[in-house]
């Protein structure tokens, strides 16, 4: 069955270039001009991914997202504008799964919607790969080409955050969070950086160009597989 | 005391005392007499009351004036008299013992010294009464018959008139001596503390300091409690909130009133008022209004600090006045150079947009007219033109948006503690494109601590720094990014071996719309620099261009740093 992704958004030529885009993709779509008109269809036809702008007239993006969140565990991709990463993070701290810059590319936005569609239909693996890298959740493993790769228990813990969410950006504070519980980033952002810093040396081919862990700049960080693309 | 203010035709504010604060504080007032103020729903009853009972009056000059000359013939009060009595009491009994040594001639002129005295310490009244004092004892206990008012030789009444008189004149003479030494000393503190309050916001620039001066020096000065309040946009009088007004209530209609007429006003008793409200007025504007004293602290401003206040609110007034003209001709000019600007910018605009635009939409109607006979590679060539217009559009926009949002003031930096090698990172992603054809060196010091800076921004500045860097070299050609930490500041420095600068041309260069004649065939709209310094300012820091060695152009960004303990 094609998977179905609901389009939330007031600008009708985004609307019709998004349609077209995804039908190409062999995706179902729907259209939806206001947050009202979003979240009601979204209780209706169930969508597989929302495309959520945040630029609605009606409400904002993150006020439909609480919505949304309270009956419905969806993928929500945000489609934002440049200079919004305070309203990306709290868009995404409040349950989106990820974020598209407008203007954006068809590779990216597509890599998106296949990262959460592979979130939404798939349990966590035993095993996950990105790239060399090979991270077992069953043993607190993690392999670099065949290799063993000793990582620090934070280390671990932070990998194995990022992992869980390949593909997807993790923000900051959702990282300290789920790995140290009682941290707060004002105190403990610096010691993130710390620590994917060393995480980086371990298992980047050049730590300066990271082609693993990628920075989000002011939003957080994001584990990729660079095979995937 | 309606009646009576009314009779005196004189504006009175008075404040009902009943209704008080916990701290006794009156909560309204009433202004009578010519141009009442009366607020709706706010006029209260006026109990009959003396002028010693408190209460808000309007300091009028005349009163001040009137005063004035008062305190030229002033009395030393009861103390005086009692102290002359005593003076004359005592000369009495000095010269009662040995009298039958002197003429009473002699006598008489002895009794000119507690005149003297009382003249120089209490005044002309005093004096008077000592002269007058005098004459009595002099007649009762030295002219025949003794112990008598009687006068038995005619010729010394005639004595008595000369010595009322000369007692009279000595008297006047030395107590207007003694005002003018006195008046003298009191313009001196005057001019001094006019002086020291001058001395210190002649150079001040901005309002809040002019304030903060004036208050420092005027609450030194008097040792009371000073605040000045200045209106808001709306010409509202806003009194500063709790915490910078302490515990002191504040009477709004007062204050509102001062500001609109440009009278003091003073509360308590009338000579000696408790609180002052003084306008700070130049001559046809009231600028804001200076308060001093609190309530139930028991200072009392007499008439030399009224005098000494009066000059200072003048001060003040005027400083006040100088800075808002500053400030209103600075806006003058940060309009003229906007209206400069929007006249490059349009210039700018329409040309940086329009070619773009022209390309795409040449490209576009090209592939939409020629889909049968396009050959493949036409078309991957026109699809090319398109992407890359549009990209090149979306820069310029990129740009546009970052130099309003810089210009606006919107700006709020969200400093984080950043790696440097992270920043550097995730630049040569963003311009994996741009940097594919020069190799990049990068130095960082390896025991470089975070680095406090608004990660999304500073990152744009980078960009623009090193795009520039990219764009002005010859493919291949390498750029280096070398950080260098000098506490208290961190360089990053941006070199490439390009076309490089002219050493008059380093500063134009961060200037918004400059582009150098050298490289006007390379498109661009001269707003990248301007960026990075607006970002970099932000910062606290400062960025420059020199030429780098042996050829091309060295960027650098300075910004405040210290070494993490």
């Amino acid at each position: 069955m094609e998977a179905t992704i609901l389009i939330i958004d007031d600008e009708p030529q985004i609307r019709e270039m998004l349609r077209l885009m995804l039908q190409d993709f062999g995706y179902l779509t729907y259209g939806a001009s206001t947050g009202q008109e979003g979240l009601s269809m979204a209780m209706a036809f169930h969508p597989d991914v929302v495309l959520l702008d945040m630029g609605l007239p009606d409400m904002t993006g993150t006020e439909v997202l609480k919505h949304l969140r309270r009956e419905s565990a969806v993928p929500v991709i945000m489609l934002t504008v440049h200079d919004g990463e305070q309203e990306k993070v709290a868009a995404l701290d409040h349950g989106a799964d990820d974020y598209v810059t407008k203007p954006f590319g068809t590779d990216e936005l597509m890599a998106r919607v296949r990262v959460a569609l592979r979130h939404r239909r798939e349990l966590p693996e035993a095993a996950i790969h990105a790239g060399p890298l090979v991270v077992d959740l069953d043993r607190h493993s993690v392999e670099r080409h065949g290799e063993a790769v000793h990582l620090t228990p934070i280390e671990y813990e932070l990998l194995r955050i990022l992992a869980l969410n390949l593909g997807r950006v993790v923000t900051h504070t959702q990282l300290l969070h789920q790995a140290w519980r009682d941290a707060s980033y004002e105190n403990d952002g610096h010691y993130l950086r710390i620590y994917i810093g060393h995480l980086r040396r371990k298992i980047e081919a050049d730590p300066a160009r990271p082609q693993l862990i990628l920075t989000e700049p002011g939003v957080g960080y994001r584990l990729v597989d660079p095979n995937a693309r | 005391m309606t009646g009576n203010s009314r009779a005196c035709g004189r504006r009175v504010l008075t404040v009902v005392p009943a209704p008080k604060t916990r701290s006794g504080v009156p909560v309204g007032l009433e202004q009578e007499g010519v141009g009442s103020m009366r607020k709706s729903g706010r006029r209260l009853s006026v109990p009959s009351s003396t002028s010693q009972t408190p209460k808000w009056r309007v300091l009028r000059p005349h009163w001040t004036a009137w005063a004035d000359v008062r305190s030229v013939r002033k009395n030393g009060g009861m103390a005086g008299y009692v102290w002359t009595t005593g003076l004359v009491a005592l000369t009495t009994l000095l010269l009662w013992l040995p009298r039958q040594l002197f003429e009473p001639v002699n006598i008489a002129l002895l009794y000119l010294l507690p005149v003297l005295w009382s003249a120089v310490r209490w005044g002309w009244w005093t004096s008077f009464y000592a002269a007058v004092l005098g004459v009595m004892a002099f007649d009762f206990f030295f002219v025949p018959p003794i112990f008598s008012y009687a006068v038995s030789d005619l010729r010394y009444l005639l004595s008595f008139a000369v010595f009322l008189i000369v007692g009279a004149l000595t008297a006047g003479l030395t107590s207007s001596l003694q005002h003018q030494a006195q008046e003298a000393r009191r313009r001196e503190a005057v001019m001094m503390s006019l002086y020291d309050l001058s001395r210190h916001i002649a150079a001040v620039k901005n309002i809040d300091e002019v304030v903060e001066a004036v208050v420092r020096h005027v609450s030194e000065t008097m040792g009371v409690a000073v605040w000045v309040v200045l209106p808001d946009a709306a010409g509202r009088m806003a009194p500063p909130g709790p915490a910078a007004g302490g515990a002191r209530p504040w009477n709004h209609d007062v204050l509102q009133w001062v500001f609109q007429h440009g009278e003091p006003v003073g509360f308590g008793q009338r000579h000696k008022p408790e609180l002052l409200y003084i306008p700070l007025k130049t001559v046809e504007t009231v600028h804001g209004v200076m308060c001093l004293g609190e309530y139930g602290q028991g200072s009392r401003f007499g008439e030399e600090q009224r005098h000494t206040l009066d000059a200072l609110a003048g001060l003040a007034a005027v400083s006040v006045a100088r800075v808002r003209y500053e400030e209103a001709a600075h806006q003058a000019q940060l309009m003229a150079e906007s209206e400069r600007l929007h006249t490059a910018l349009l210039d700018s605009l329409s040309h940086e947009l329009r070619t773009p635009l022209t390309a795409v939409m040449g490209a576009v109607d090209h592939l939409a007219d020629g889909q049968q006979t396009l050959s493949a590679e036409s078309r991957r060539d026109l699809l090319a033109t398109v992407r890359d217009g549009v990209m090149r559009l979306n820069r310029l926009i990129t740009n546009l948006l970052g130099m309003v949002r810089l210009e606006s003031g919107m700006l709020r930096l969200n400093r984080q503690a950043c790696d440097a090698s992270d920043l550097v990172g995730v630049v040569r992603r963003q311009l994996q494109e741009v940097l594919k054809n020069h190799p990049v060196s990068v130095s960082i010091p390896d025991d470089l601590g975070p680095v406090m800076v608004d990660e999304v921004l500073f990152e744009q500045a980078l960009v623009n720094v090193v795009s520039n860097a990219a764009k002005y070299s010859l493919e291949g050609s390498p750029i280096e990014i070398v950080f260098t930490a000098m506490a208290p500041v961190l360089q990053v420095a941006v070199r490439d071996q390009g076309i490089g600068i002219n050493p008059e041309e380093a500063a134009k260069l961060f200037e918004k719309f400059y582009r150098s004649p050298r490289t006007q065939h390379i498109p661009g709209t001269g707003l990248g620099l301007a960026i990075c310094r607006g970002i970099v300012q932000a910062h606290g820091g400062r960025v420059y261009a020199a030429p780098n060695s042996p050829t091309g152009t060295a960027i650098t960004i300075e910004i405040p740093w210290n070494p993490v303990a």
